[in-house]
């Protein structure tokens, strides 16, 4: 689904957010791209999405070079994107007709996605009020929608659960893996939850200050750290602390 | 998809409290300037011509300052409120975003001009200059109208801010506009010559007193409005030119 070599970016004022980065996401994953703030996680998924030109490397996205179809990727792709704002004068279901029709949906199409979406995401009953009195949650949960839209492949969720209670995380987990049983849709995410990540997520990769320090399945990483940390119970907060923490363990 | 968004430009921008106000603004203006041409004794004097004149002026400054001050937070506004990275994902270019932009500040120009057309139409009608009237608003107002608002699309473009896009819109529309405050002996010298000799405002205001009063042949006047075509196709040009830059980051 997503394969990247050497992906670099080294923005204009010559920061260099990401170093050599190579992933694979496989058809039907739950990824989770973690790493501390400033990691370069936005920035990589926005490279990945054809936002922002990367400075050297490959990257292929649903077996399109993401360079040489900037138009046609966005077919195969939804995403949700980091700190993101709403047109709040519109009802939900205005907002997906919107979407909708920018994605050349027909006519006929459009009025049952949108309440297919809209019932993916518990938003049915409330389809007619306007965004301007969503809460957070139902924002979150209504940009959600919005990526699936267009049936993509594959889904960039960049911090979904981004200052959302318990309850809303867990809202949004649920429709993450459900969207991925029922619908099979592979999702890419960031998020800095964690014990949900290691909850809802098949494979993992962990970035720190641009370079990739692991990618793999949550238990082989959590099989390979046991020897290295020792602590009953790990978990993959305890692997991904001891792989970016900058501390030398205390001995 | 095209329409779709200029359909939502078009709710957002111009029938939305805002749009609305700015109409109800312009046909109070127009209200109050027939009134007066028709009840204040030293202007219900005045020439049919200069009366139809005045008005069309006063209409066109008018929109233009609305027009690009709409242009100005159409693409920054989205900047700022985060709704751009969204659009920009999907199907739509670059080019449609910023030309379905410019249609619905175009509708809005259709719409105020509908509204202003009976007050046009008693001004002028006496005079039998109604057609004449029609003929200079739809088409040298329209051609106005989309250079001015791709310059502020063009500032709203390279912008961040929305604040800053439409500070920037007023200061042209001001620079633009000085032609028509200097005196006639001023323009006969210096920098004022070169001024009023090739800015399009002042060539657009000759050649509204060479077809009003003047009663001029279509083809010297096309010859007068050269600068207005050259200033259309130089502004509609780099709004297309600059839509490439059309980028979803805030700040820096
Ligand atoms: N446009 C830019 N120009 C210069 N530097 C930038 C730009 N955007 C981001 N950066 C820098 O690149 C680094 C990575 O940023 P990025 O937003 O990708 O991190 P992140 O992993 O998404 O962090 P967070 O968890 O806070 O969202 C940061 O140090 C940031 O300051
Ligand atoms: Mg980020």
């Amino acid at each position: 689904m997503i394969n990247t070599q050497q992906l670099k970016k080294v923005y204009d004022n010559g920061f260099e957010a990401v170093k050599n980065l190579s992933l694979h996401v496989h058809k039907g994953d739950i990824y989770g791209f973690l790493g501390p703030n400033g990691a370069g996680k936005t920035t990589t998924i926005r490279m990945l999405i054809g936002l922002i030109e990367p400075t050297s490397g490959e990257l292929e996205v649903s077996n399109l070079n993401v360079k040489k179809n900037k138009e046609e990727i966005k077919k195969h792709i939804g995403v949700l994107p980091e700190s993101h704002g709403y047109y709040e004068w519109m009802t939900g279901e205005e907002y997906l007709q919107f979407f909708s029709a920018l994605h050349k949906l027909d006519k006929k199409q459009r009025k049952a996605k949108v309440a297919e979406v809209l019932d993916l995401v518990s938003l049915t009953s409330k389809a007619n009020v306007k965004i301007s009195q969503y809460s957070r949650g139902m924002r979150q949960r209504l940009g959600i929608a919005r990526t699936l839209i267009h049936d993509p492949e594959i889904i960039f969720l960049d911090e979904p659960t981004l200052g959302l209670d318990p309850q809303g995380q867990k809202d949004i987990e649920n429709i993450l893996l459900n969207l991925n049983k029922v619908n099979g849709v592979t999702i890419f995410i960031t998020s800095h939850l964690l014990k949900d990540i290691e909850k809802i997520c098949n494979r993992v990769a962990i970035v720190k200050t641009g370079t990739l320090m692991e990618e793999d399945s949550v238990q082989s990483l959590l099989d390979k750290y046991k020897k290295e940390i020792h602590k009953e119970d790990l978990s993959l907060e305890d692997v991904f602390f001891h792989l970016t923490s900058d501390r030398k363990e205390e001995q | 998809m095209f329409l779709a968004l200029v359909k939502k430009e078009t709710k957002e921008h111009i029938f939305s409290r805002k749009g609305i106000g700015f109409l109800f603004v312009v046909s109070l203006l127009l209200s109050i300037l027939s009134f007066s041409f028709i009840s204040v004794k030293e202007l219900s004097l005045l020439d049919q011509p200069t009366v139809v004149m005045t008005t069309l002026k006063l209409l066109l400054g008018i929109n233009i300052l609305i027009a690009m001050v709409i242009g100005a937070t159409m693409i920054a506004g989205e900047k700022e409120k985060g709704t751009l990275e969204s659009l920009l994902l999907t199907p739509l270019t670059k080019r449609n975003i910023i030309l379905a932009k410019l249609a619905a500040i175009l509708i809005f120009w259709l719409i105020v001009t509908l509204v202003s057309l009976p007050y046009l139409f008693v001004l002028a009608y006496q005079a039998n200059l109604f057609p004449t009237v029609l003929l200079y608003l739809y088409g040298i107002g329209t051609i106005l109208i989309i250079s001015f608002s791709s310059i502020a699309l063009i500032f709203s473009t390279v912008l961040v801010s929305t604040k800053n896009a439409m500070i920037l819109a007023i200061m042209a529309f001001l620079i633009t506009a000085i032609p028509m405050f200097l005196s006639t002996t001023m323009k006969k010298s210096g920098l004022a010559k070169v001024i009023s000799e090739n800015s399009p405002v002042s060539a657009s205001m000759t050649a509204m007193k060479d077809i009003f009063i003047n009663k001029m042949a279509a083809p010297q006047v096309l010859i007068e409005l050269i600068p207005v075509f050259i200033f259309f196709l130089l502004a509609l040009f780099f709004a297309l030119l600059i839509a490439k830059k059309v980028d979803f980051l805030r700040g820096e």
